[in-house]
């Protein structure tokens, strides 16, 4: 096949995969390894996430050493260098002891919400910045911000011609760029700005503060999205294996009422507009999700991928049986069982979950060395390649 | 420093971390980007800079 003909047949695995009508080809492989890749690729995390011509040679080698249908990380998680110009990354890279983690913060406190739900933008530019950044003062020079601005376009530039280098090797881009990645208001609260801690606190003492705060911060995270949806022609853009994604973090220290009142109304909004435009959508969960199959039982199928983690796959499907699942391998296996073993387990989920609606992917971020080895990574992607059903 | 101070009614030095004053004056020196362009890639980089 020449690239473009090898590009489409895997956005086609996965179209058909997620339609669960289709039977695909083969099964599809989605690569969930994160910085792993880095490691892998015998490069420091501090070099990747400085050097685009290291990222480059990390993800261009990965795929021809390990060649997956499509990548969840293909350079883009980390933009170490567009922070680093207004002062230190809050994630923490430790090159010796091959660390690299982000430790839970808050850059507000519980009664500002007013400000924060007055204007979002600017209570991150006044309040936020400010305290994240020790370069962002009142007396700085604004060429910093130029700088800053500059390096967040080099981020993206590089990140497309990695890319664009990926398609001419026959790999897809995995979502849609027309509607592309949607992060809800409360996840932008959980992960960016209050914490865990701090955002697990205000749910129980100001649960409408924080639901203003979700409204007013999905005024510029979610909602362009469902307005970009509405505006957008019906139908998949089949140039990607997907039309978009949310990643689904919060929900993990949420009670059910807490869902009811702060997750699921904006991403409900989001899939129905998804349905109704007859397209689909990833979603990248982290933990568990199963207490919340209810709320997706009456969606059609062919619309929703559910990528999980800590849940027994085969019970995910008897839970969603309308959507497909996303996952399987087990980081337990990669790191800790054969070459055979492996082998094995795909084997194994194939026959319990396919021949439609399952795409094998790994069951977590696979970010560090003792999370895989390379051989049993190689054997299962020599397997997923040559397999047909 | 000088090239904010001219920038500035009277000779006060723009506090950059304020909004919409500060925010306004840095999209005015984006003059690398098309104008029509310049405010949503700053509330962009903006919201990148929340999240990460």
């Amino acid at each position: 096949m020449t690239p473009d003909e090898l590009r489409q047949y895997r956005v086609n695995l996965f179209r058909d995969a997620t339609s669960m009508e289709r039977k695909p080809d083969r099964i599809p492989h989605l690569s969930n390894f994160w910085t792993w890749q880095v490691l892998d690729m015998g490069y420091k995390f501090s070099q990747a996430t400085h050097d685009y011509d290291v990222m480059e040679k990390v993800m261009l080698g990965f795929h021809e050493r390990y060649g997956f249908d499509a990548y969840q990380e293909t350079g883009i998680r980390n933009p170490q260098r567009v922070t680093e110009t207004l002062g230190d990354s809050i994630y923490v890279i430790d090159d010796e002891k091959e660390l690299f983690f982000l430790q839970d913060h808050s850059y507000f406190e519980t009664g500002e919400y007013d400000e924060l739900i007055a204007n979002p933008s600017k209570f991150v530019w006044e309040k936020v910045l400010p305290r994240k950044f020790y370069k962002f003062r009142p007396d700085m020079d604004p060429q910093l911000m130029v700088d800053c601005v500059k390096e967040n376009q080099l981020f993206w530039t590089k990140s497309f011609e990695r890319n664009n280098k990926l398609a001419e090797m026959g790999v897809p881009g995995l979502i849609s760029p027309k509607n592309g990645f949607a992060s809800l208001g409360i996840e932008y609260l959980f992960s960016g700005l209050r914490g865990i801690r701090g955002i697990s606190l205000d749910m129980r003492r100001v649960p409408e503060k924080v639901q203003a705060a979700c409204d007013a911060l999905d005024t510029i995270s979610a909602e362009p999205v469902v307005q970009s949806l509405m505006r957008d022609v019906p139908g998949p853009d089949t140039g990607y294996c997907f039309d978009m994604l949310v990643a689904i973090l919060a929900h993990t220290i949420l009670s059910m009422k807490q869902w009811e009142m702060f997750y699921w109304p904006p991403l409900k909004r989001i899939i129905d507009e998804v349905v109704a435009k007859d397209k689909t959508i990833q979603l990248f969960i982290e933990g568990s999700f199963l207490r919340f199959a209810d709320y997706f039982r009456d969606y059609p199928k062919g619309h929703i991928a559910i990528q999980i983690e800590s849940d027994d796959i085969l019970e995910v499907r008897k839970a969603f049986p309308n959507c497909c699942v996303i996952g399987g391998m087990t980081s337990k296996l990669l790191s800790q069982g054969t070459k055979e073993e492996c082998v094995d387990r795909v084997k194994y989920l194939v026959d319990e979950l396919g021949p439609k609606g399952f795409i094998l992917g790994q069951d977590k971020m696979m970010s560090y060395r003792v999370d895989a080895k390379p051989e049993n990574v190689l054997a299962v992607c020599e397997y997923m390649q040559s397999m047909k059903l | 420093m000088e090239e904010a101070k001219k920038n500035t009614e009277a000779g006060k030095p723009i506090d950059y971390t304020k909004y919409p004053e500060g925010f306004d004056a840095i999209v005015d020196m984006l003059d690398f980007i098309p104008e029509e362009r310049r405010r949503a890639t700053m509330l962009s980089l903006i919201d990148n800079l929340g999240r990460r």
